[in-house]
Parts: C-alpha cells; structure tokens; sequence
C-alpha cells in the first residue's frame, strides 16, 4: 500500500472498523510512512475532541414518565388498591377450566357462553387499568348525558349511592361488534361493573336461573366474581361483582325499575 | 400466565431498551431542536418499540433498532405536519461538491485549531451540517456507534455510513475552522 491506496483506510482505521488482513496492511505502511502517521494522529485527535463533548441525559422526569407508561401499558401498573392481582389469576385459572370438559360454576353444566366470558374479563381488564371509564362522575345524571351525547340513546344509570354503592363512571365498549355501555361502581374497595350490549342475545350455557322478584335472572360464578345476567329488548344486562348475590340480584332489579321509569318518561 | 409474562416483558424492556435513553433524548434533541418535542419523541418511539418488542429479535442490536424507530416516528410526525413529503429535503441535502477548493489552503496545524474549538463550537457546527452527514457523524464520533449499528438505524448500507462520515468530518472541520478564523484566531 502506498500513501494514496492507505487514504480510505484511514479513518476505518482509527475508529477500529477494520479487519485484521486491512488493519495489518495499513499498519505495515505506518511503520514507513512519517506523512501518514500524522494523518492518522491528527483524525485521532479530531475524534477526541468530538468524543470529549458533554453529552446530557435525559430529564429523570422523562426516564420516569417513560418507565410509568411502559407498566401501564403492560397492565404492570402499581396494584390498585382494590388489588386486582388475585382477580386476574383466578380470572386465568377459570378460563383454563372452561377449555376443559367440566363447568365451572356450583351450578352449571357446560361452559358459560362466549358472551358471559368476555363480559367477566372485561369486567376483570377494566379494573386493572389506569383510568377503567372514560367518563368519571359520581352523578348518575351526568353520567347518562355523557351516554346520550356519546351513544345518542339513553342509557339507564342507576343511583345506588343508598345502598353503599358509589358511581365512578362511564365508559363505551365493544363486545364481539356490540355497542356496550359500561357503569362502573365501587362499594368499599370492591368494584362492580354493569354492563348494557345492544343487539346480542344471550346464550344461557353454563349458567344457573334464579328468580328474584318476579323476574328470572341467569347467574354464573366465575373466577371469584359473581355474574347475574338477563335479556330485555335484544339487550344483555349483566352485573358482575364478588359482592354477594343478594346485592348484585337488588342492582340488577333496580335497574330494571329505573330503565322501566326512563322508558315511561 | 397472561398478567405475569407481560410483566417480564416489561423489565426486560427496561433492562433492554431503557439503558439507552440518554442516548435517545440527544438524538430526539437533534432532530427536534425543542426539548418538549424531544422528551414527546422519545416516550412516542419508546411506547413503539414496546408494542413491537415481541418482535425484537434478542442478539439484534437493541441501540440501532430503537434509533431507527425514533427516526422513522419524527419522520412521520414531519410529514404529517407538512403533509409533504419531506425527507428528501431533510436528508438529501446538497452539499457542494467543491469542497476540498473551500478549505483554507494551509490547513490549521491540529494543535493550535484544537485550542480555537471553544465550549458550543462543536453543537454550533454539527447544526450546520446537512441531516445526513451530522446524524452519521453524532452516532459515531459522539455517541460511539459502530459502522453496522449506523448502517442498521438509518437504514442504509455500510458504505454509504463511510461516505457520510468521512464528508461528514470534513465538514465539521471546515465549519470549526471557519469559526476559528471568524474570532481571529488563525489567519485567513
């Protein structure tokens, strides 16, 4: 090699990018050549003064917002403080049961209907997440304008404040292609969620009926979480929770009274 | 177990990726010029990279690929503003092919042009270089990418990176030198 054949090799050279067979080439020249030698110290100390240059960090609010939007979106977020943890591994493990032979629930006999599924484990995701409604209001009236205004039905919200249970508020949610209203409700550190789908029937598989005031509910208990679920006017209601039974069947019954006074009006 | 293992994606995403954000913040500087769109960049190409890390290949260069995902997002995000097509005026800059004629004709001895180079010199001059010759130089010369990793993040091939860096450098040294002799420090 001779100083012209050496000058593309040079600043490969002094960054470390060449091969032993080049690397050698080149430095076989060096050793002869004083002109070259200065040619390579003056790009090394060009490279240095580069790679002295301060070189700033990220802002730790940055590297924070980041990591927190990473947990969230990974459903890895600090456990709310209805700790929702052993709700979603029971979630895991019933979904595994209702791939098996056997049902699942006290009651039931086959495995509850896809429909039933994706209404506990969205009950189950929304919990889990950062903000579950779009829509946060304790006031039910607010709440059904948002759906109105949204949806442009009406959407029955239920004021159960009497009985304990607060609203948190509001959100639109699809199920297998069905517009779904979704209320959220907390009594004490335990979340129920009510849901509304339009269009959808409701496939009683894997559910158990029970009569509450007159009316016949269908009722499945999944991952720790009771469902009681009925039809109304190619609607599915349900109301999913693990408070007890008697609470979900009296929600379940004044929403009825409460869409029955909303149609009147 | 669903829950669990999207947790285990998310450490090793941090263990992975996160260690680069320094990095990234500068290079998201670079390109936007305004640290509230840099720090925007940044958490837009880390939330992407996390959607698509189930495809990250472990053994690939982690740095390379989330550089090339920055890129693309501020690319993006250019052409929606504009709603042209930019990125041939953004990384296809002309530079004149008479450069070598514009050097000074003596070229300063290294010692004393490296006593010239004052605190900002080095900023100022790399925000004159064309995109395409600066983000070669930076990744390499600053933030110390190998020549494949460049060639992996701005999606080119490696001899086009050399190309890049070696005109890159020299117009780094003839802005450099050009502020030097603005200051009277060399003469003309």
């Amino acid at each position: 090699m001779d100083c012209r054949e050496i000058a593309p090799y040079v600043e490969p050279y002094g960054d470390g990018e060449l091969g032993p067979a080049e690397r050698a080439a080149v430095e076989a020249h060096l050793t002869g050549c004083r002109a070259c030698q200065e040619r390579v110290a003056r790009y090394g100390q060009f490279r240095h003064l580069l790679r002295r240059q301060p070189r700033e960090a990220a802002p730790p609010e940055l590297r924070a917002r980041v990591t927190r939007s990473i947990r969230r979106s990974a459903g890895w977020h600090a456990l709310r403080r209805w700790a929702v943890a052993p709700l979603a591994a029971a979630m895991l493990i019933a979904l595994v049961t209702w791939a098996g032979v056997h049902g699942v629930g006290p009651w039931s006999t086959s495995r509850p209907s896809s429909l039933i599924a994706d209404l506990v484990s969205k009950h189950a995701t929304y919990a889990q997440i950062e903000a579950p409604v779009e829509f946060a209001s304790a006031n039910s009236s607010e709440v059904r304008d948002w759906f109105r205004r949204r949806l442009g039905v009406r959407v029955t919200v239920p004021d159960y404040a009497p009985a304990g249970i607060r609203l948190l508020g509001g959100r639109i949610a699809d199920t297998d292609g069905h517009k779904t209203a979704y209320l959220l409700y907390e009594k004490g550190h335990t979340l129920m969620s009510v849901f509304m789908v339009t269009g959808e029937r409701l496939t009683p598989a894997g559910t158990a009926s029970m009569t509450y005031r007159g009316f016949a509910y269908h009722t499945a208990d999944v991952a720790a979480q009771h469902g009681v679920f009925w039809a109304e006017n190619q609607k599915v209601f349900a109301v999913i929770s693990s408070l007890d039974y008697e609470s979900l069947l009296e929600c379940a019954d004044r929403l009825r009274m409460d869409r029955g006074e909303d149609q009147r009006l | 177990m669903i829950w669990p293992s999207v947790g285990r994606r998310a450490a090793e995403f941090e263990e992975v990726a996160l260690v680069h954000l320094d990095a990234l913040y500068r290079g998201a500087l670079r390109l936007t010029r305004n640290r509230a769109q840099a720090e925007d960049l940044v958490q837009e190409a880390l939330a992407r990279a996390f959607r698509g890390f189930a495809q990250f290949r472990a053994g690939t260069n982690c740095r390379a690929w989330l550089f090339t995902i920055l890129r693309n997002v501020f690319l993006n995000q250019l052409r929606r503003e504009r709603e042209t097509p930019h990125e041939v005026e953004f990384f296809e800059a002309r530079v004149p092919d008479d450069l070598d004629d514009a050097r000074p004709a003596a070229p300063t001895p290294e010692e004393e042009f490296l006593q010239t180079v004052v605190h900002g010199d080095v900023d100022r001059a790399l925000q004159s270089l064309p995109e395409q010759f600066r983000e070669a130089v930076v990744l390499c010369d600053i933030e110390g990418f190998s020549y494949r990793e460049i060639a992996e993040a701005l999606e080119c091939p490696i001899g086009t990176v050399m190309s890049r860096l070696s005109r890159g450098r020299r117009l780094l040294r003839h802005a450099l030198d050009g502020f030097a002799r603005d200051r009277g420090y060399v003469k003309e």
